[in-house]
């Protein structure tokens, strides 16, 4: 696995190191915030919180499964593609049948002593199957009927994942289906009707349900949650609540934040602030500086992956590191946007941030896969 | 190794651009919610997670005219929830329903109502809330309020009125001054966050409450007491359904006192009719009858129609036009208008009456404020029935000139004779004398205020001269004092009810004033639906005397030097009956009253102190019926008085208060519970008004 010019001399010398201090900040910058999202939350024995306990433990794991990752060569993910795909049904399946149920909706698998999140593990399962379909895709597009399949590995999971019902994470699907496709040459024109004709159709059939109660698939909450962003006011208790309280937040971190632990609207008046609500907590206990750091940060990582997408050695890299910089983008404005309330409420986590060990083992994985491109790179011979 | 084609360069360039656009976008909008609606934002925050408590204002103490506490307040404790806070509201609502004596179901409900703050029970006794308190139950929680006690029980309750749990005045004197004596609340502001839980680092603010200022009324406490006194006696005696009993000061209106039958205790006021709350001698309007007699006279004399020797035939009753008026005795015959006054001929009147002429007599009833609110300070003020001069036939001339068909309020009466007593200056009555700040300072006053000269001082001297002759040769001889020149008019009015006269129902009075020529005090004595004697000079005017006698005494208006001989009161000679004196040091000067006219003496008060401090002769002695005992009282009237400090260890918080407040004395308190420890020591003398810390511990 491991060929034999990999010293660690050489790893230390070829490791993509802005990335590498990117993430390491990010997660650092994840556990200050959890501990004062967490601070109200049940504590264990040394007075930290339990939820932050978890997460420094999945934080420790996280780095030991991007380093793993980054030392496996990542051309070897081409044989477990379809395997991987099967056991990702597989286990979207069984979250519906098995599964607990928490906060409405079915979305966690008990195994042994670890409660997994499998609609977060199948989205980097599904960019690996997405890449390597789209990378042997040798003769390049000649119609936009070509798009029914990539389309139709995404529709299955995603469907999966939208009966849970988990409707943020089936559009993360959408977005990295698009992503990828666009990036391997994709016909552009049909792939811009498609998102557009998708968007216009999905807007339009809320508004038309919402005017005249046209029948859709979606249950009431989800539709009050996508619309609320809009006018909090109009369900100031329930979904236009976190909205609001999430506002009142941000507004009130100002320039320099009211301080570390000094946040009291988060901490208090977001029960949820350590999932999705987390960068709320940043920008109130740290201001504008925080939020824009953070933001920079994400900032560097997605463009160090689009980055390494192009300098990988094959399309299959390229094709991976595409999704993840897709998946990493979506979700951070969606994330972001959500909590400034710009973006519908769709429950979709922040990257590294929110707490979860699921989205986060997923997300340093995506890492390891990014750095082991990397390593192996095309190398420009002068 | 393949090399980029120059399409996906371009395709990588658009995510590039298109990342950094959304970072960018998301940025742009943080800096706008931050810095544009940050401002606002941050004051919704702090909103958001505050609850105000309330601290209710110390609501301001009600005072005598001499200084002497007629309402205070005392510190009790309310208990309130916070429903988002309560952890098991079941065993919650049992453990305070079974402490507080509730039900629990009513617990239960208020402490699970959707809101942030709801009151248990207001109110509580001290032991009990410590009680409470000691469970320490999440949600549940009290604050300090302040409860109206009114030390001397029904005294004067229908002046001072009632105060309600609000701490808001809901009757009487309470009620008029409720802004002075209310003050403002303050609050504790508390931070909570969504699910009510009080923040550990959270802000307390506490703003303290502004306590009321004090009222000092010119009621005089003894002089209350003593027309309470006798008013109970005469409406036992004469079974009577109401009864009235105003004094006041003609030369300045000042009402010295105002004791109202039925009437009821301020502290357990729920516990009484409603009726027996209304202040009758304000609110409610009687047919004067007679006692009317001189405000027709007055218009006569002053507009120079009659004179006090025209001479009147009585032949027991008179025609006028659509009626035949009787008079109340059928052997007047011949009389002079003096003698129509002294025997209260109503043929005489009406015949006054018709000389004077609608428009004169409506003039002068009106110039007397009778057909007006006199403008006392006390709410709900009310006027009687008058004709317009428009619609006035001659019959309602004739009958009205006597007092019969137009209605006034005992209030509205006094204040017309005392103008007649003040030398024809229409004082408005008022019983208010002024304000104060809780450290003392004076902030308002309320000075005697004429509203117009009604009659000549001529007239009135004419008139107070024929008014004395109703007490030494008429109708009102029952009124008489020995020692004292006193000047009155009796009236028996058949009651009118809707309108209509009903036979067989009859109001009483007497309204006086003495002495005669210097008037220092004026009263009214009414009786409402006696059973039995009913006539005014009959059960009025002795009942009149009877209070008068000890107030005058109580004031010390000195008796004149001359009395009157020629007609006195057929009393037997108490000379040779023996007595022996009680004792009556510690009493109130009024208590020492009604002690020593049980016993057969006669006390005297020297003076103004709140209770008598020594006495002559000494408790025990033997002597003649009658006989003056004097008691004394040190320090100056209106100051401060000696006044002994009681022993108050062992009592709770709201016994103390009642017991100080009793005796005159103000307190400052620390802690809570039993009081363990007092400065100064039980049996000092001290000046009234003296602060007397206690210290309570549970």
């Amino acid at each position: 696995m491991l060929e034999q010019r990999f010293t660690l001399k050489y790893i230390l010398a070829n490791v993509d190191w802005v990335l590498m201090v990117t993430v390491i900040l990010l997660l650092c910058f994840s556990l200050v915030a959890l501990s004062t999202a967490t601070r109200e939350k049940a504590v264990d024995a040394s007075g930290r919180s339990l939820i932050w306990t978890k997460q420094a433990a999945g934080a420790v794991m996280g780095i030991a499964i991007m380093l793993f990752l980054a030392l496996f060569d990542y051309s070897l993910l081409t044989y477990l593609s379809w395997p991987l795909y099967v056991v990702n049904i597989g286990l979207l399946t069984a979250v519906l049948i098995a599964g607990r149920i928490a906060l409405g909706a079915q979305r966690w698998l008990r195994l042994g002593p670890l409660e997994l999140q499998p609609s977060e593990i199948a989205k980097l399962l599904c960019i690996i199957a997405l890449a390597h379909y789209l990378s042997r895709k040798q003769e390049g597009w000649n119609s936009w009927i070509e798009m029914a399949v990539p389309l139709g590995l995404v529709a299955l999971p995603a469907l999966l994942v939208l009966k849970q019902p988990d409707l943020g994470t089936a559009l993360v699907f959408l977005a990295i289906v698009f992503g990828m496709m666009f990036i391997s040459g994709a016909p552009k024109r049909p792939l811009v009707i498609i998102v557009l004709l998708g968007i216009s159709l999905a807007v339009g059939a809320i508004v038309l349900h919402l005017k005249y109660g046209i029948p859709i698939p979606l249950q009431d909450y989800q539709i009050k949650r996508l619309v609320v962003f809009v006018n909090p006011e109009i369900d100031p208790l329930n979904t236009g609540y976190q909205v609001i309280q999430s506002r009142i937040a941000i507004g009130s971190g100002q320039l320099f934040g009211r301080g570390l632990y000094q946040g009291t609207q988060v901490a208090y008046f977001l029960p949820e602030a350590h999932t999705d609500f987390i960068f709320s907590v940043v920008a109130e206990e740290t201001g504008f500086v925080g939020a824009a750091l953070l933001l920079l940060l994400f900032l560097i990582l997605i463009l160090r992956a689009v980055s390494i997408a192009q300098k990988a050695k094959d399309e299959f890299g390229t094709l991976l590191a595409v999704g993840i910089a897709t998946m990493l983008v979506f979700q951070v404005t969606v994330n972001v946007g959500m909590t400034l309330g710009i973006m519908p409420v769709t429950g979709i986590p922040c990257p590294f941030m929110t707490a979860g060990i699921s989205s986060l083992t997923t997300n340093m994985a995506s890492m390891g896969i990014l750095q082991s491109i990397y390593l192996r790179r095309r190398k420009i011979v002068f | 190794m393949p090399a980029p084609d120059l399409g996906l360069r371009k395709r990588m360039a658009v995510v590039f651009i298109g990342t950094a656009l959304f970072m960018a976008v998301l940025l742009v909008r943080v800096a706008y919610i931050q810095f544009i609606q940050g401002e606002e934002l941050a004051k919704r925050a702090l909103d958001m997670r505050t609850r105000e408590v309330p601290v209710e204002a110390k609501r301001g103490t009600i005072y005598d005219r001499r200084g002497r506490e007629l309402a205070v307040s005392v510190n009790v404790e309310s208990v309130f929830a916070i429903p988002a806070q309560i952890r098991d509201a079941e065993s919650t609502a049992a453990t305070v329903a079974t402490i507080l004596g509730m039900e629990k179901d009513d617990v239960l409900r208020r402490i699970t109502l959707p809101s942030s703050f709801v009151w248990i029970k207001r109110k509580i006794e001290e032991d009990v809330a410590r009680q409470l308190k000691a469970k320490k139950l999440p949600g549940i929680e009290t604050t300090q309020e302040s409860k109206r006690y009114y030390p001397k029980g029904n005294l004067a309750s229908h002046v001072l009125g009632i105060a309600g749990i609000d701490n808001q005045g809901l009757e009487g004197v309470e009620l008029f001054y409720d802004t002075p004596l209310g003050g403002s609340k303050g609050k504790i502001i508390i931070e909570f966050d969504a699910r009510g839980q009080e923040m550990p680092q959270a802000l307390h603010r506490y703003i303290a409450p502004v306590d009321g200022n004090d009222a000092y009324l010119t009621i005089d406490e003894v002089v209350q007491f003593i027309a309470e006194r006798e008013l109970e006696q005469a409406m036992i005696r004469h079974q009577a359904k109401g009864g009235v009993i105003i004094v006041m000061d003609p030369t300045t209106g000042e009402i010295l006192a105002m004791a109202v039958r039925p009437d009821y205790d301020p502290n357990n006021y729920n516990d009484y009719p409603v009726q027996n709350r209304r202040n009758i001698a304000v609110v409610d309007a009687f047919s004067p009858g007679s006692t009317f007699k001189p405000i027709t006279a007055a218009a006569a004399l002053e507009e120079g129609l009659v004179k006090m020797s025209d001479r009147f035939f009585c032949g027991g009753s008179i025609k006028v036009p659509g009626a035949v008026i009787s008079c109340w005795s059928s052997n007047h015959g011949s009389l002079s208008f003096l003698e129509v006054i002294r025997h209260s001929c109503n043929v005489g009147f009406v015949n006054v009456g018709l000389r004077v002429g609608k428009e004169k007599f409506y003039e002068y009833v009106q110039a007397f404020n009778l057909t007006d609110k006199t403008g006392i300070d006390f709410p709900g003020e009310a006027t009687g029935i008058m004709l317009k001069p428009d619609v006035m036939k001659t019959v309602d001339l004739a009958v009205m000139s006597f007092g019969q068909t137009l209605t006034v309020t005992p209030l509205q009466l006094i204040t017309a004779v005392a103008a007649i007593a003040n030398d024809g200056k229409l004082m408005r009555p008022h019983l208010l004398k002024e304000i104060r700040s809780p450290e003392g300072v004076v902030v308002a006053e309320q000075p005697p205020e004429m509203l117009r000269q009604v009659i000549s001082r001529e007239t009135a001297r004419e008139l107070k001269e024929a008014m004395r002759s109703v007490v030494e040769e008429g109708t009102g001889r029952h009124a008489y004092i020995e020692g004292y020149t006193v000047a009155g008019k009796t009236g028996t009015a058949q009651k009118v009810v809707e309108g209509r006269i009903v036979r067989g129902r009859y109001t009483a009075m007497f309204v006086g004033f003495v002495p005669y020529d210097n008037p220092k005090l004026i009263a009214l004595a009414m009786l409402d639906e006696p059973e039995g004697a009913y006539y005014g000079g009959q059960i009025a005017a002795p009942l009149w005397a009877a209070v008068v006698r000890d107030v005058l005494q109580y004031l010390e208006i000195p008796p004149a030097p001359k009395t009157s001989t020629d007609l006195k009161p057929s009393a037997a000679d108490p000379a040779d009956i023996q007595v022996t004196v009680p004792n009556v040091v510690n009493l109130t000067p009024a208590e020492a009253m009604s002690v020593a006219r049980e016993a057969g003496v006669r006390v005297f008060v020297e003076g103004g102190g709140p209770r008598i401090l020594q006495q002559t002769p000494a408790a025990g002695a033997s002597v003649k019926k009658d006989t003056m005992v004097i008691a004394f009282t040190e320090g100056e009237p209106g100051g401060k008085e000696q006044v002994t400090v009681p022993d108050l260890i062992g009592k709770t918080m709201r016994s103390v208060a009642a017991t100080l407040a009793q005796v005159g004395l103000q307190m400052e308190t620390e802690g809570s519970g039993l009081a363990i420890e007092q400065d100064p020591v039980p049996g000092t003398q001290v000046p009234s008004g003296t602060i007397v810390r206690v210290r309570f511990s549970p």
